[in-house]
């Protein structure tokens, strides 16, 4: 049965990635990229940490898809929802070339793309911060 | 396993009561999942009696069922009551509220109690410095009582809209309680007040504090000289900058984009962190702390 050792580990990787998911006023397309794949990295080592801290086996969220049932599960339909919606975006931000070219999104308009970056960053936070405070209140409880 | 749980509510007329949205049937690895959310809670208990009736025959059949019922509440009212008092009347540290719930045509009441540490947080986060610590809370210089409501109100939107197995049941468990880290959550810092305080633990803290105060002693800058210390502050932002390069913000950019109450909290931690200073310290260097 996962430990609270598995839950800290989980709990400072997903801080530590979260910290470096910064969009800055000069990021360029690959740093604005980086950042959104991090943060959704964060959230999942997240998942992980409150998943162990609810005693879920890791052979029960060994891939993504166990993961998110797991949480969707436990913590309802909305919150799975958003997982994938944040895994599609992950997605998007490593491998989507033409997203920031292609006719109909951001244009080559840099700037327009980090906005948008910053509100889809601000949304994983809000979603990550769920569970992160969840786990610190658990790990300072005993 | 959907199906037929689909029939059996339909049959019993409950399939209208159902939370298309929220409800969800899954296959897990070693099980099913059947989360059934109601629209209203008057419905709660005839919901539940099908749900386990088909669990029964499920699991003679060797299949495993597992399940959650639950309905969809709002706040519909919040009052305050006052300093909580336990079984025996004695008071606890806490202050209490009185909310009631709505699901339907059912109501329920609860109560949510605010720790007394997550009293002192919101007085921390709301500039009340000279109250942290103070054991009861008074209507003149206090958190004001609507903003206790506001979050009360807040609070219970978040215990609800968790579903899953996480779910809360009011009507199994009708007492909550607000604490100190749920405070943070719902009354989060700004990204760069946190950039900013994390920046003052690691200009004052064990491993650079000496560094730093000899740094301040040759170019004579008081510590507790805030506007003129903040440039310092700068080279131990985190966040990402290429070597060689000028930082990409400066702490004076962050500090200047901070709201009036996150500044003066800023001011009031930096404050606080330089009395934290060691002794021996500040006799080394006494010309910067000197008055």
């Amino acid at each position: 049965m996962p430990g609270r050792q598995e839950v800290r580990h989980h709990l400072r990787l997903a801080n530590g990635f979260m910290a470096t998911a910064v969009i800055a006023d000069d990021s360029n397309e690959f740093e604005i990229r980086n950042a959104l794949s991090r943060s959704y990295y964060a959230l999942f080592h997240a998942c992980h940490g409150w998943l162990a801290m609810k005693n879920v086996p890791q052979s029960r969220r060994k891939h993504r898809q166990p993961l998110f049932a797991e949480i969707q599960s436990k913590r309802g339909k909305e919150f799975g929802d958003r997982l994938e919606g944040f895994w599609f975006l992950r997605k998007k931000a490593d491998y989507d070339d033409p997203e920031l070219f292609r006719p109909g999104s951001f244009q080559g308009d840099l700037e327009r793309f980090r906005l948008s970056a910053r509100e889809d960053l601000g949304r994983v936070e809000k979603e990550f911060d769920s569970y992160a405070s969840e786990i610190e209140s658990f790990l300072e409880s005993r | 396993m959907e199906t037929i749980l689909r029939d059996r509510l339909m049959a019993a007329g409950l399939v209208t009561a159902m939370n298309e949205e929220k409800s969800q049937f899954l296959d897990l690895s070693d099980a099913f999942f059947a989360e059934i959310v109601l629209n209203d809670g008057s419905k709660l208990a005839l919901t539940e009696q099908i749900v386990r009736n088909v669990k029964e025959e499920l699991k003679e059949k060797g299949v495993q069922l597992d399940s959650v019922v639950r309905a969809v509440w709002s706040v519909k009212d919040i009052q305050f009551i006052g300093p909580a008092r336990g079984v025996s009347g004695g008071l606890r540290a806490a202050l209490e509220f009185e909310a009631v719930l709505e699901s339907g045509s059912r109501d329920r009441t609860v109560s949510v109690e605010v720790t007394l540490a997550a009293l002192n947080k919101l007085r921390e986060k709301f500039g009340l410095s000279e109250r942290v610590g103070s054991p009861s809370w008074v209507r003149e210089g206090d958190v004001h009582e609507q903003t206790l409501k506001k979050l009360v109100g807040e609070f219970l939107d978040f215990q609800l809209s968790s579903g899953g197995t996480s779910y809360w049941d009011p009507i199994l468990f009708p007492r909550r309680e607000l604490t100190e880290p749920a405070v943070s959550y719902l009354v989060p810092d700004s990204k760069d007040f946190k950039q900013l305080r994390a920046a003052i633990d690691d200009l004052l803290g064990d491993y650079a504090v000496e560094y730093s105060l000899r740094d301040l002693a040759s170019r004579n800058v008081h510590i507790r000289d805030f506007e003129r210390v903040l440039p310092d502050l700068s080279s131990h932002l985190g966040g990402a900058y290429k070597p060689g390069e000028p930082f990409a913000v400066s702490a004076l950019t962050l500090f200047q984009a901070l709201g009036d109450l996150e500044r003066k909290r800023l001011r009031q931690y930096y404050s606080r962190k330089v009395e934290e200073i060691p002794e021996e310290l500040k006799q080394k260097y006494p010309r910067i702390f000197s008055n």
